[in-house]
């Protein structure tokens, strides 16, 4: 511990006190314009590096921008220079629909447990979709069917039935919106061998407008 | 010769510095001997993590043990026990001196200092029972983060009523360092912690939030306060200004305003927007124009001629850390280049580099400040230089055998996975680079036989500092240095 | 010379871009991202997690699972995921929307997992890859996930959801309410819808070069 020597390597010395630190350094900045010897060569090199730095750091920013200048919104789904929007992305709003396709998904999800795979529904039980009138016959008559239901006696092709179909509309739990009963129409009017026309989305909307009062179901006698 | 410094009644009077070291010695001696212990903490843990990767059975039959928690454990003990703790003490002493004033009551920043340890060891029990966050860096549940800002809030006031307190009417640069630093931290803690633990971003953007926020605690925190530690002790040890000193404030802005995107780089190729891979890509090149002027003035400074008081721990862990962020800067650029980071990306690279930012620059310059620190605060020489000498000796080999066997294993490993003819099954590209990682573990185990060396010199300078008898007049141990020149 | 105002104002204003430019402007343009409603299957994608997946997700997390396995499949022009079957398409930003914390990862130590439950077919392959991994895949250097599993002595007849695995005669081995939902989540994990900015295939390294230079000269 009595060790003077100022080299001890447990308590290194100070070469400078904080003070004399604060007020070289200070003094430093203050005199910056001073030249000095080759002093000048500085100023003139950083100028250089930076700019440079900033032009090619720049160059490369842009060109791998990506979609910045699409927007932020878009720029998201934009994670390459490589990738156009415009050339790349199909156009959302005219993804074309399949209303067959998307009638079957819906037909498999309910109405086949009663109209069955066929179509042909269970004689005395569930009347049968293909070669009916009802389906490839008036569209407006059958629109009305889906939307409020049916319910009572009735025959179809010479078979007595007397069953409770659910309605689709509003006043049913399933509540179909235009486009769904549409497609679904549209499905069972071109499939089994029914060749009858396409219901369009504007028709559905239509009906559902013309009977919008009607708070019971329909039954054999209103067709 | 400079007149001012050598005025009759000088500033440097003892009595003065004594009472400034009086008033900050209790909470920074309590600083180092936390960071310390939690150094320790971290590299058992970093070790117990590396073994796991070659012994996966390691304690594996517990979920607390687990692997996916000792790797986020190790990471939160270096940075939040370990790397505050000691950025801290260092930025405490710096702005004391520097701004030649007395802390104020020194009990409070230790209740400060106490509930920041209490936080760290909530978070990461949290973390141990399963409560982690998952964001990188972020872990650690929002009750002990609440904690934590809370007690940063006691300990930076006493560092901002340190710089209101002022008595000198420059700012050096390390007080730019500091002062940026102690404003910066929470308002990055905030935002992040805000945006991914208190609210919710969606999607990936919770992605590129928790590379911000787990970049910035390094670029906006623990690095400015380690450059203002190398800043202030290479013309404090050396004898000599800062070489191209007028420099130094272009450094500092670019520093801060481009290393402040250059985590995004890390998101290079993920499902993020293109423009933030572009933009964390080109900071990091910007990043050259600091990298440039900083080393201008380290280099200078070190290469400027013989250091005055003789070599010693502080002035080699100094230069050690000064070479290590320029080494950093240099190998975050070249992994940042596409064709390379193709390889690279989401492989042991990335855990190098941050051992490389953490370990070599961060920790290497708060450990050769503590050196500088803390026989000061004590007043007594450091008890063991056998303990110093093998702290350093273990730290750089520790340092570079951990750092260099994380890039070879990243390089196999990034190699491996992008050859899938030679490499079809998972189990060969784990066999492929295996090898590396028993060199990581032993690197962790040198490490912490230096660490352990450390620890035990400080416990021993506590003590001393506290039944060592009190020393009145400190000269003889520190005398005074030599009038500093402009043009030495 | 005093700068402190100026240094506190240069360091606000820093900040305070750093923030605009990394945060707000993505919590902006990731509030426009929505999930993506086709019109002929009459669902969003990606689909709404279930409890249990969600469950699972947050089991994920507080493993650290994402210490060794990422969740990003990348483009063929970035590695091999793609031909190493990671997935059938480069992960988008938009398969991520309903995940609570995503886990993008930053170290593949193990396998990719963003599609990793078109990968396995059954619970069962999970389980036992979770129980025991180095009989499920020889050489594999995940740990075993035994905590997950409760080992109990069968009483009249063995579960219906024991594992297949060795254990001591009268025993069987049942995965728990965690690891249910953590394998509810991992085969959650399948991202292959087609969505609009998915269409776009990257070219592999080689032709990309061609491709770029190709796009410039138009």
């Amino acid at each position: 511990m009595s060790d003077n020597s100022n080299n001890d390597f447990r308590r290194e010395a100070s070469g400078a006190s904080d003070h004399d630190i604060q007020v070289v350094h200070g003094r430093m900045l203050a005199n910056q314009e001073e030249p000095k010897e080759g002093y000048s060569l500085m100023p003139l090199f950083m100028l250089g590096f930076v700019s440079t730095m900033i032009f090619l750091v720049a160059i490369y920013f842009i060109h791998n921008r990506a979609g910045l200048s699409e927007g932020l919104g878009l720029a998201t789904q934009i994670q390459d220079k490589r990738f156009n929007p415009d050339k790349h992305m199909p156009d959302d709003t005219v993804v074309a629909i399949d209303p067959i396709a998307v009638g079957q998904r819906l037909y498999a999800q309910v109405c086949v447990a009663c109209h069955q795979v066929n179509g042909m529904g269970i004689p005395g039980a569930f009347p049968p979709l293909a070669a009916v009138d009802y389906v490839t016959g008036d569209e407006d008559r059958l629109i009305n069917i889906l939307i409020h239901g049916l319910q009572g006696p009735m025959e179809v092709n010479g078979v007595q039935y007397n069953g409770l179909m659910p309605a689709f509309g509003p006043s049913g739990t399933y509540n179909w919106s235009d486009e769904q009963i549409s497609y679904v129409l549209t499905y069972i009017r071109q499939e089994w061998g029914n060749e009858a026309s396409e219901i369009t989305v504007e028709r559905v909307a239509e009906v559902r407008a013309a009977t919008a009062d009607r708070t019971t179901m329909l039954t054999a006698a209103d067709l | 010769m400079d007149p001012d410094s050598s005025l009759p009644q000088s500033p440097d009077s003892r009595p003065e510095w004594a009472e400034i070291d009086a008033s900050i010695k209790v909470p920074v001696l309590f600083f180092v001997y936390a960071a310390a212990a939690w150094l320790v903490t971290a590299t058992v843990l970093g070790f117990i993590a590396s073994v796991q990767l070659v012994q996966p059975a390691f304690l594996a039959d517990c979920a607390w043990t687990t692997h996916g928690r000792i790797v986020p454990l190790a990471r939160n003990a270096l940075i939040y026990g370990w790397g505050f703790n000691a950025a801290f003490a260092v930025l405490i002493w710096i702005s004391a001196r520097l701004c030649r004033a007395p802390a104020p009551q020194w009990g409070i920043t230790l209740v400060g200092a106490l509930f920041w340890n209490i936080g760290v060891k909530l978070g990461l029990i949290g973390i141990m029972i399963g409560q982690s966050t998952g964001h990188f860096l972020m872990e650690m549940p929002g009750y002990a983060a609440a904690v934590l800002f809370v007690s940063y809030g006691i300990i930076g006031a006493s560092v901002a009523i340190i710089y209101s307190r002022r008595r000198e009417g420059n700012l050096f640069v390390s007080q730019w360092y500091g002062l940026a630093a102690l404003f910066w931290f929470p308002w990055v803690f905030t935002i992040g912690q805000a945006a991914l633990v208190f609210g919710s971003i969606r999607g990936t953007g919770q992605a590129i939030t928790a590379v911000w926020y787990g970049h910035n605690i390094y670029a906006l925190f623990l690095a400015p306060i380690a450059l203002g530690a190398i800043y202030y002790l290479l013309p404090k040890r050396l004898g000599r200004p800062i070489a191209g000193y007028n420099w130094a404030a272009l450094g500092f802005w670019s520093f801060a305003l481009f290393a402040t995107f250059g985590g995004l780089a890390y998101l290079a190729g993920s499902p993020v927007p293109g423009w933030v891979q572009a933009l964390g890509v080109s900071s990091n090149f910007m990043m050259l124009v600091p990298l440039v002027v900083i080393g201008y003035n380290f280099l200078g400074t070190m290469l400027g001629g013989t250091p005055a008081g003789g070599s010693g721990p502080a002035l080699r862990f100094i230069k050690f850390g000064a070479i290590a962020f320029l080494v950093a800067g240099l190998m975050i650029k070249v992994f940042s280049v596409p064709q390379i980071y193709v390889t690279t990306q989401l492989t042991f690279v990335n855990e190098a580099m941050n051992q490389m930012h953490w370990y070599a620059f961060v920790s290497m310059s708060f450990i050769g400040a503590i050196y500088f620190i803390v026989p000061r605060l004590a007043t007594h020489a450091w008890p063991s230089g056998a303990l110093i000498t093998a702290h350093f000796w273990s730290s750089v080999a520790g340092v570079v055998i951990v750092v260099a066997s994380l890039v070879l294993a990243g390089i196999a490993q990034g190699g491996a996975i992008n050859d899938v003819e030679a490499y079809p099954l998972f189990a060969d590209i784990s066999a492929h680079y295996s090898g590396y990682l028993v060199g990581a573990a032993l690197g962790f185990l040198t490490l912490l036989v230096g660490q352990l060396a450390f620890l035990v010199n400080i416990l021993m300078a506590i003590y001393q500092a506290c039944f060592g008898g009190r020393v009145t007049d400190p000269t003889p141990l520190f005398p005074q240095p030599p009038v500093l020149e402009v043009n030495s | 010379m005093n700068r402190g105002p100026y240094i506190f104002l240069g360091a606000f204003a820093l900040l305070a871009f750093s923030w605009t430019a990394a945060i707000l402007a993505n919590q902006l343009g990731y509030g426009t991202l929505t999930p993506h409603y086709d019109a002929m299957e009459g669902k969003s994608f990606p689909a709404p997690q279930p409890g249990i997946v969600a469950r699972g997700a947050m089991v994920y997390t507080d493993l650290g699972c994402a210490a060794c396995h990422t969740q990003q499949v990348r483009r063929a022009d970035l590695g091999g995921d793609l031909t190493r079957g990671w997935g059938e398409r480069a992960s988008v930003a938009r398969d991520y929307l309903h995940e609570k914390t995503v886990q993008l990862g930053h170290n593949r130590i193990g396998p990719d997992l963003r599609n990793v439950g078109a990968r396995y077919e059954s619970p069962e392959d999970f389980y036992q890859l979770l129980y025991a991994p180095e009989q499920a895949l020889p050489g594999s250097n995940m740990p075993a996930y035994r905590f997950l599993f409760e080992e109990s002595k069968i009483s009249g007849e063995r579960s219906k959801d024991a594992l297949d695995v060795a254990v001591a005669p009268g025993y069987q081995v049942i995965p728990t309410e965690r690891a249910r939902s953590l394998v509810a989540y991992l085969s959650y994990l399948e991202d292959v819808y087609a969505y609009p900015e998915t269409q776009y295939v990257y070219p592999e390294k080689e032709a990309s070069d061609d491709a770029a230079a190709e796009e410039e000269g138009q």
